[in-house]
């Protein structure tokens, strides 16, 4: 189904002609999209208005499917993780006896034991799964590149019209970009579980004489094994509609494209207005136009000249604009912050009320902490028990990891619910505004 | 790719089902209270400050693409242009995407022809500087002193050159405003701003200028999840903190379930 789709597209899109012909199609294209853009700005808004609530919907329908809906293909094997993953868990919880050395050490233990070991099996069966998958996944992934490979050649399709893979020598579609993420996603998942067996193995060799502290750098082993297995979980759980994301995604690309010739004519308009009527620093609107066409000429120029000196030379033309010139320029821009910075701490450090007195003294508290005088100041204080946590290190790190990530997180939660209704509102053209002339 | 489980199903529908019905009641014409917010009331003020100084504002969108926050900037822009229309005032808007450039130029000849004021609207106010982040910025700065704006706004995204900009609009002593999602900026932007709206406040904005129905629905019901989630914050604190003091088994097993539920 998904070959014939995609051949019935490229019949359509991909024109079976030489590069001259080809070129004319891409400039017929062209000449329809913009067409249609201004068709789409020219009409009557109430004709437009449903035209954007049909497409805001369907597409936003296509994303929030793919979200809703984990595949089931690989089902029995995210299972495994699963199960793998929550005795990692087990197994971290158990061990924090051991690094408070609680009075039921040994039983904690032994469950964290009977956790890993449950753990072991489940991974030993994930395995397994792999290894009987993957031939299947890398001779569907061949067979998909040679179909893609033998059409486009049988039409005289030339490579570097279509994704082109470097690794195979093949040319790619939607079919052959399935199952080359497919093998990815199970080579990934074995990496994953190969992390998470190594620090199995760490765990498994903790008694209840192991150092507190090492026990504590194992349990962090643990949980980022447990995080390897989850996010190998996630990776395979694509559904039917997943291969389509990238081509869905494309058409956004497209019409960026478009757009971004909006914003040139925009940007050229407002520069040739200027030069002709010679206003106040008309020049600068010039240096645009010779940046812009010396960019666009240099860049068009390095790769389609092929290997001819004009070729060389014009890499070396784009390195210096774009290497020496304008990311120098961007890199002057951004050390501006520095001297920004210091203008507006100054500003910020006048105590003028009871906040900004304790932003200033919690600030200052941090930035003492962070320097070798602030460390030492407190130096004399011991390294352990209660007395350590007034060392200003210490306390400087309380303070950015307790206060101040919690104020970080809580804004976290309500810009996530806020763009949730943000992103509700457009997908149901709830939302008033230019793009939809008025409250819908 | 990222798929929904369980926990997102409960948690995510419970929210847009609130959302949606806040949104629905309030369109039947039940009336809804929010809070003040000095921020964006100061939105008028810089407006009027504008005016009597006959200087023009500026109002950036961000260096974000066409995306929910673009979109959210756009329609406080939207109201500031109406603001901007009934007191006979200019408000320069330098873009970096050409999407989100497209909108503004449309936003801005809409709220000008809404409020009786199309002569007012000036296409080269709404400007595509560029679409390099620091390239924008020195733009927007050379914009902000050129014009010795008297008011200048700062909604979207914002990354290393939010202190660029409000540190320049400080030195033409502009009265400026600043919202944006992007937690890291926030603290630039309260050091060199007079007002920031942060955290939420960010997406309420619309809701608070308009006052209309459809966005005060939208954001009483964003209060009601976010009850939702501080309750369950709450419990969780309190299970992870009795489980550490009792290490009691069946909370232990219950907390792990739900870990594992979250994680995917």
């Amino acid at each position: 189904m998904i070959l014939l789709a995609n051949n019935l597209a490229f019949s359509l899109f991909v024109p079976q002609a030489r590069p001259a012909v080809l070129a004319a199609y891409i400039g017929v294209c062209l000449a329809l999209g913009i067409g249609f853009i201004f068709l789409l700005t020219a009409m009557p808004t109430r004709f437009r208005r449903p035209i954007v609530i049909a497409t805001t919907f369907i597409l936003g329908l296509f994303y929030f499917l793919e979200f809703m809906f984990p595949g089931r293909q690989m089902a029995p094997l995210r299972d495994r993780l699963a199960a793998a993953e929550s005795g990692f868990r087990t197994a971290q919880q158990d061990l924090y006896a051991v690094v408070v050395q609680r009075n039921d050490v040994s039983a904690r233990l032994a469950h964290a034991g009977q956790a890993l070991n449950d753990a072991a099996r489940s991974l030993d069966k994930a395995a397994e799964m792999i290894d009987r998958v993957k031939p299947d996944a890398e001779e569907q992934l061949r067979r998909a590149a040679e179909d893609a490979s033998r059409w486009a050649k049988a039409r005289g399709v030339p490579g570097k019209v279509l994704e082109f893979d470097a690794e195979t020598g093949s040319i790619s579609d939607i079919r052959t970009q399935t199952y080359r993420k497919r093998v990815g996603d199970l080579a990934k998942a074995a990496e994953g579980m190969s992390d998470a067996r190594a620090a199995m193995e760490k765990a498994q060799s903790v008694s209840a004489s192991t150092p507190p502290k090492e026990v504590d750098a194992i349990r962090g082993s643990l949980a980022a094994g447990a995080d390897s297995l989850a996010l190998a979980r996630s990776n395979l759980s694509d559904n039917f509609l997943s291969p389509y994301t990238q081509p869905v995604g494309d058409v956004s690309v497209v019409i960026g494209a478009f757009a971004l010739g909006l914003g040139i004519y925009g940007l050229a308009a407002v520069h040739a207005k200027a030069i002709s009527g010679k206003r106040p620093g008309w020049l600068n609107s010039l240096a645009f136009y010779v940046a812009m066409i010396a960019m666009t000429l240099v860049g068009f120029l390095k790769d389609y000249l092929g290997k001819r000196p004009a070729q060389s030379l014009s890499e070396s033309v784009y390195n210096i604009l774009f290497y020496g010139a304008l990311n120098a320029l961007s890199a002057t821009m951004f050390s501006l912050v520095a001297f920004y910075i210091v203008s507006a701490a100054y500003r910020a450090f006048r105590v003028k009320s009871g906040e900004s007195a304790l932003m200033m003294a919690s600030a200052f508290l941090v930035m003492l902490s962070l320097v070798p005088f602030g460390v030492l100041i407190t130096s004399g204080l011991p390294v352990h028990g209660w007395a350590s946590i007034f060392r200003l290190e210490n306390i400087g790190h309380w303070i950015l990891l307790f206060p101040n990530a919690a104020a970080q997180r809580g804004m976290l939660f309500g810009i996530g619910v806020g763009g949730l209704a943000m992103a509700l509102r457009v997908w149901l053209s709830l939302e008033r505004g230019s793009y939809f002339d008025k409250e819908m | 790719m990222q798929h929904a489980n369980l926990a997102v199903y409960i948690l995510e529908g419970a929210m847009v089902f609130l959302i949606l019905y806040k949104i629905l009641s309030a369109r039947a014409g039940r009336r809804l209270f929010i809070r003040r917010i000095p921020g964006l009331s100061a939105i008028d003020e810089a407006v009027g400050r504008a005016t009597e100084m006959g200087r023009p504002l500026l109002f950036s969108p961000g260096i974000g693409g066409f995306n929910v926050v673009s979109l959210q900037a756009l329609a406080i822009l939207g109201h500031i242009i109406s603001l901007v229309a009934k007191y006979r005032s200019r408000v320069i808007v330098p873009t970096i995407d050409p999407l989100v450039y497209t909108i503004a130029e449309e936003a801005a000849r809409d709220a000008y022809e809404a409020n009786g004021a199309p002569e007012a609207f000036n296409r080269d106010d709404i400007l595509y500087l560029t679409g390099d982040q620091f390239a924008y910025a020195s733009g927007v700065v050379g914009v902000l002193h050129r014009e010795k704006v008297a008011g200048a706004f700062y909604f979207g995204d914002f990354f290393a050159e939010a202190l660029i900009l409000s540190e320049n609009g400080q030195q033409v002593g502009a009265i400026q405003v600043a919202g944006t999602p992007q937690v890291t900026q926030v603290p630039f932007f309260i050091a060199s701003c007079d007002y920031t709206i942060i955290g939420d406040e960010f997406y309420a904005a619309s809701a608070y200028l308009s006052r209309e129905p459809t966005l005060l629905g939208s954001l009483v019901g964003q209060d009601y999840s976010k009850a939702i989630l501080l309750v369950l914050m709450v419990l969780g604190i309190a299970a992870a903190t009795w489980l550490t003091i009792t290490g009691f088994p069946s909370i232990e097993a219950a907390l792990l379930r739900i870990t594992t539920a979250f994680n995917g």
